[in-house]
């Protein structure tokens, strides 16, 4: 007799049943219930908290509901986009009336070479194949008409989240979409300035997939153009798009960098690697040594460039090793006046910065994110290689270095 | 008073239930016998108030239902990643399961609740990645 009320000696199956039975008919009362949960490595990564179907149900109702926005008289423009450090053609005035102003871009899944001499790669994920995105230039109250296409041989979900649009976190609520669809949104340019996109599938994949290039820039240019503090009007001749980028790669016991086969295969190894918050590389346009040596950006003497530096995910500080920022809208904003005469200027993780600088003597330029460490051992250099005549008023060797007998 | 009633009905149900419900275990693997990034068994039969739990072998992966392809009066659920959830059906019908970041991937799979031979209307119907229907379509046809 004993032996049947001794609980050990029935079969552990039956014991789930009488516990798990009573629970289970609580939860008969709601449907189908977690009953526990046990963490299998040290590191569970938590979920978004967010509102329940619900909420997203009435914004979808809303939406439903909404008259539609007058569009009548609006000319529509294609951009083409360009491959960074590039920018598209575009005017630095506007001429006429707000315009529809249409892009497309396509998600490519890729697998790219990070740093050669180590062999350092990444399956990057990025808006038309380039780290960072294309870099998208309208006027203010112009409409940025997005189509989003995703490659059919690419592996995961993807959207994006532009900063300076408004509603719908961004447009990321409503530009999910699986490889081999495509989507459409519109929005409008409401404010000024250098903003950043990326894209946000959500929780741990919104860092995954930033860290892993998913980032851009969109310039929203004053109609009448970029002004000084005092109103006079600013030019420049040409745009230098860096995208900066930190990469959180994988190591393999030997301190080499793992490879992997497919997009999407580094999801766990990754998550652990960005929980160190340090940077393996940290990178302008992609990879090391993309902005310098023979890739080097070139300019004159009396050329006025206007360098856009976006980091869609980490502080950085980018400075002009020999020249300055003239003109340097830090946080982004058009709106406000730009500081002027800078040395560094700091660029807060989630933001887009413009700075412009005018050349005046000839020879190269080192443009770097001035935590030393991150330029010089994590990558974060370009070079400007500039032609023309050197001032000796400005700067002059008096004495060439020579044996002193100090 | 309402609370009391209705835990006596809970339990009440609890004591009328079948007796013998089980636990499964379902891996969630980078590398399974149907390729990259699968839940195994991916096809799963259980009686009702069985319980699946989910083995994070590999890591990197969450178990969640999918919306819409879920019988009507269940209720959702939501592993975190790497987190090994135990989760009771006791609505009868058909489920589909998902792994949140290699759902474009195809790592789903189908869980049988009870003797239907069919799932739900509108099951494969949703938006979803080609691979996770491809898959889920092989899953459905397995049982």
């Amino acid at each position: 007799m004993t032996k049947f009320i001794n609980p050990g000696l029935l079969p552990t199956s039956r014991r789930n049943v009488l516990r798990g039975s009573v629970l289970a008919g609580a939860a008969a009362m709601t449907g189908s219930m977690v009953t526990g949960s046990t963490p299998s490595v040290p590191n569970p990564v938590p979920n978004p908290n967010l509102p329940d179907a619900r909420v997203l149900r009435v914004q979808q109702r809303e939406m439903e509901r909404a008259a539609p926005a007058d569009l009548s008289g609006l000319e529509r423009v294609r951009q083409k986009m360009v491959r960074p450090p590039f920018a598209p053609e575009h005017e630095q005035v506007a001429t006429g009336d707000p315009k529809i102003v249409e892009v497309e871009m396509v998600v490519d899944e890729r697998l790219m070479v990070v740093d050669e001499d180590t062999g350092a790669s990444i399956w990057a994920m990025t808006y038309n194949g380039s780290v960072p995105g294309p870099l998208i230039i309208v006027h203010q109250d112009d409409y940025v008409e997005l189509t989003l296409k995703s490659l059919s041989r690419n592996q995961l979900e993807h959207n994006i989240d532009f900063h300076a649009s408004t509603g719908a976190l961004g447009g990321g609520g409503l530009t999910h979409i699986y490889p081999g669809e495509e989507t459409v949104l519109r929005w409008k340019a409401t404010k000024p300035g250098v903003f950043t996109y990326h894209c946000a599938p959500g929780g741990a994949m919104i860092p995954y997939h930033v860290c892993h290039g998913m980032n851009g820039a969109v310039m929203v240019l004053p109609r009448d153009g970029l002004k000084d503090g005092d109103g006079n009007p600013l030019t420049y001749d040409d745009i230098a798009y860096i995208g900066e980028q930190d990469y959180y790669l994988p190591r393999n016991e030997d301190g080499t960098f793992k490879t992997y086969a497919n997009a999407g295969d580094d999801y766990a190894e990754s998550l652990e690697a960005m929980r160190t918050l340090t940077p393996t590389h940290s990178v302008f346009n992609g990879s090391v040594g993309a902005l310098t040596g023979t890739n080097a950006l070139r300019s004159e003497v009396g050329k006025t460039v206007l360098m856009i530096h976006n980091q869609a995910n980490r502080d950085t500080r980018p400075h002009l090793i020999g020249g300055h920022g003239n003109f340097v809208w830090e946080s982004g904003s058009f709106s406000d006046a730009p500081q002027t005469g800078l040395e560094t200027w700091f660029i807060r993780g989630g933001s887009a910065g413009a700075a412009m600088y005018t050349f005046e003597q000839p020879g190269v330029y080192a443009y770097v994110n001035h935590n030393l460490i991150e330029a010089a051992i994590l990558g974060a250099t370009a070079h400007f290689v500039v032609d023309g005549e050197w001032d000796n008023d400005l700067m002059e060797q008096v004495v060439a270095p020579r044996t002193s007998g100090a | 008073m309402l609370r009391s009633l209705i835990s006596t009905a809970a339990i009440t149900l609890a004591l009328s239930a079948p007796a013998f419900a089980e636990t499964f275990e379902v891996q969630m693997l980078n590398r399974g016998e149907e390729g990259t990034m699968v839940f195994e068994p991916s096809s799963l039969r259980i009686a009702t108030g069985d319980t699946v739990k989910f083995i994070a072998t590999d890591r990197g992966h969450n178990a969640e239902s999918v919306e819409g392809m879920m019988p009507e009066g269940s209720e959702a659920f939501v592993g975190k990643i790497n987190e090994e959830i135990e989760v009771t059906f006791d609505v009868d019908g058909y489920y589909g399961v998902k792994c949140k970041p290699h759902f474009a991937m195809g790592m789903v799979m189908v869980i049988a609740v009870g003797d239907g031979d069919a799932p739900q209307e509108g099951f494969l119907e949703g938006r979803m990645p080609r691979n996770a229907k491809q898959r889920f379509e092989a899953q459905l046809n397995a049982f």
